[in-house]
């Protein structure tokens, strides 16, 4: 997949424009922690469909806690979440799973378990206990192999796989489970960056067809390519968002991340790049 | 029923009205082979036995003729190795579903602490039953699989309580187990010390875990127990299936990851206790038993219904060989010597492979 098909699928211009429809996912002053650590400070957030948004931030800051709460894995403490107008604590778990999937950072399958079997598992939403598959499902689930370049790994186990293909192997499986907004928690965790790469070439793709996503990523120059939208959260609160080119900038990482760094236009494509100037 | 398109190679897909289901090879042969070890050896415990009983008094008995003491001898092999089939299926599906829900291949009933605390009820019966008497008014005998139930239910009651800390976790489950195992075994231990001599040596005997003293009703009772549950596990194997890939991403997919996590973790206990009721704690079969069926069914994640199938022949193969010896055993202390090193081996590799 080479950069040029990414900046192909153009992503719609001006975000935040008042289009007077309901975003798919909105978030409206969300409280959330675990235990007695409270973690998100009223967090207001709202999705823009059919694009990518980026939550970064520093370690600690509460993104992973919120793409959790955005995603039903943990309930909020205060405010709540919306997806599509629906708030999603009064939504049953087979019609959450229908809409969105949220594929937690790191998981681990059993061992033995082939790419197949994984990505079939997409399709559990879609059917009756009593039913282990139907035509089209085993259709979707072929499709979605192939759409993530999983299709020719299809009989391999996963625990024989690198890590690139093994995420691509998860991505599938929430391909599969065909939900318009899809949360990815830092999907290029432990990943070198050609992986990484591919991986974030997918997410373009889930764009591509039309789905809302929802990433965490550590990588701000991945970050800063790969994004719509980027939301930068600091001490669980919503510190800055926007376009990467409108909001990564030096002040911004400084005063964030306590970063010091140079940030400039690609000469390329002129997308943000962020380049650290460290101690050198 | 049409047999469909294969999809993936030993598989076929089969279809029966709004039923649908894959059928590996694999299973299939595994199965086959699971039921001829079982009907095999249940012609030998038959056949075999302290008193020697040519083939045809057998299958004459078997018939529901010939002598008073040939109906007898054949009628207890039959019903022992009743015992054992049952026994070992709920202990094999209960060490299947613990496996399964905390993802951990060590977490079985007996490792955890349930066994164990089936047995401090147990015995408690046993060592006073003026306790039991006195309080219920109730022969102490008709309440032992009552109170080892309950026992059992306590324990994991307990152990949910306290590995309960922001959500459930497999991991600190087994590590709350082995404590409320150490405790529960302490509890027995001191029972028995406090015990009249002889209804001491009655518990102990029954601690090891022997089918000797198993009688018909209470396995058919178990068998009560055991066939709903192994149903239960028919309508939860889907989202069984889920759970395997971890409790969120099984939320992700539209289970309620804590209901069959806890649903799940009942019906083992329910099914280990009872079993522990009949013929008191027989060791590992619960833990080797699961593990055997996912390497034989090649499956992801230890089956319950194949772990039960394996359980009852393990189960019987060992209260056989433990019979056959010179010097006949109780079937726990077999089980264990095999059970033991098998544990051994898991725990070594799974140390090599978080450390490499």
């Amino acid at each position: 997949m080479a950069d040029t098909a990414r900046l192909d699928t153009g992503a719609p211009a001006a975000p935040g424009a008042v289009t007077g429809e309901l975003p798919p996912l909105r978030a409206v002053g969300v409280h959330a922690g675990y235990g007695d650590r409270a973690v998100l400070q009223g967090v207001d957030l709202a999705v823009t469909a059919g694009r990518i948004t980026t939550v970064v931030g520093p370690n600690g800051c509460g993104k992973s806690t919120l793409l959790r709460t955005l995603g039903r894995l943990l309930t909020p403490t205060g405010g709540h979440v919306e997806l599509g107008g629906d708030r999603v604590a009064g939504l049953r778990p087979r019609e959450l799973a229908r809409r969105l999937s949220i594929l937690p950072q790191s998981p681990v399958a059993p061992d033995g378990m082939t790419v197949r079997d994984l990505v079939e598992r997409g399709r559990h939403p879609h059917r009756p206990w009593y039913r282990q598959w139907s035509p089209e499902d085993v259709r979707i689930a072929k499709e979605a192999m192939e759409s993530t370049g999983v299709a020719d790994l299809a009989d391999r186990a996963l625990d024989e796989l690198s890590g690139g293909q093994r995420q691509r192997a998860w991505i599938a499986m929430t391909v599969a489970q065909q939900t318009d907004v899809v949360l990815l928690d830092e999907p290029t965790t432990h990943l070198d960056l050609a992986h990484a790469v591919d991986v974030l070439d997918l997410v373009v793709r889930l764009r591509a067809e039309g789905r809302t996503v929802v990433t965490v990523l550590h990588d701000l120059g991945l970050a800063a390519r790969y994004s719509d939208w980027v939301v930068v959260m600091k001490d669980g609160r919503v510190r800055a968002e926007g376009p990467p080119a409108d909001v990564l900038d030096a002040t911004m990482l400084a005063d964030v991340f306590g970063l010091d760094a140079h940030v400039f236009p690609d000469p390329y494509d002129a997308l943000p790049t962020v380049v650290p100037t460290g101690h050198a | 029923m049409s047999a469909g398109r294969t999809t993936a190679p030993g598989v076929a897909a089969v279809r029966l009205g709004p039923v649908a289901l894959r059928v590996r090879r694999r299973a299939v042969v595994a199965t086959l082979a699971v039921l001829l070890v079982l009907v095999g050896v249940l012609t030998v415990a038959l056949l075999t036995g302290a008193l020697a009983l040519p083939v045809d008094r057998v299958l004459v008995a078997l018939a529901g003729q010939g002598s008073g003491v040939e109906q007898l001898v054949v009628g207890r092999r039959l019903q022992r190795a009743a015992a054992a089939v049952v026994v070992g299926a709920a202990l094999g599906c209960s060490g299947a579903l613990t496996q399964t829900v905390t993802r951990n291949p060590i977490a079985s009933p007996d490792i955890l602490g349930v066994t164990a605390g089936a047995s401090v009820f147990a015995v408690l019966v046993a060592v006073r039953p003026d306790v039991v008497e006195g309080a219920l008014g109730v022969p102490p005998q008709s309440v032992v699989g009552v109170a080892t139930v309950l026992g059992g239910l306590l324990t994991a009651a307990l152990l949910l309580v306290l590995s309960q800390r922001g959500g459930f976790d497999g991991f600190r489950l087994v590590l709350v187990g082995i404590g409320v195992n150490a405790l529960a075994l302490a509890v027995v231990s001191w029972l028995l010390t406090r015990a009249e001599l002889e209804s001491a040596a009655v518990a102990q005997r029954w601690l090891v875990g022997s089918l000797e003293g198993a009688t018909g009703t209470e396995v058919a009772s178990l068998g009560l127990v055991a066939l709903p549950g192994l149903l239960a596990c028919v309508v939860l194997a889907d989202r069984l299936g889920a759970l395997r890939l971890g409790p969120e991403v099984a939320r992700s997919l539209g289970v309620r990851a804590g209901g069959t996590q806890v649903g799940a973790l009942v019906l083992a206990v329910v099914l280990a206790s009872a079993a522990t009721a009949v013929v008191g704690p027989v060791a590992f079969v619960a833990f080797v038993a699961p593990q055997i069926a996912l390497r034989a069914f090649r499956t992801a994640g230890p089956p319950p219904l194949a772990g039960a199938a394996v359980g009852a022949a393990l189960l019987l193969v060992a209260d056989t060989l433990a019979q056959s010896l010179p010097v006949p055993l109780p079937v726990g202390v077999l089980t264990s010597l095999v059970g033991a090193p098998f544990l051994l081996y898991l725990a070594t590799r799974s140390l090599r492979r978080t450390r490499g």
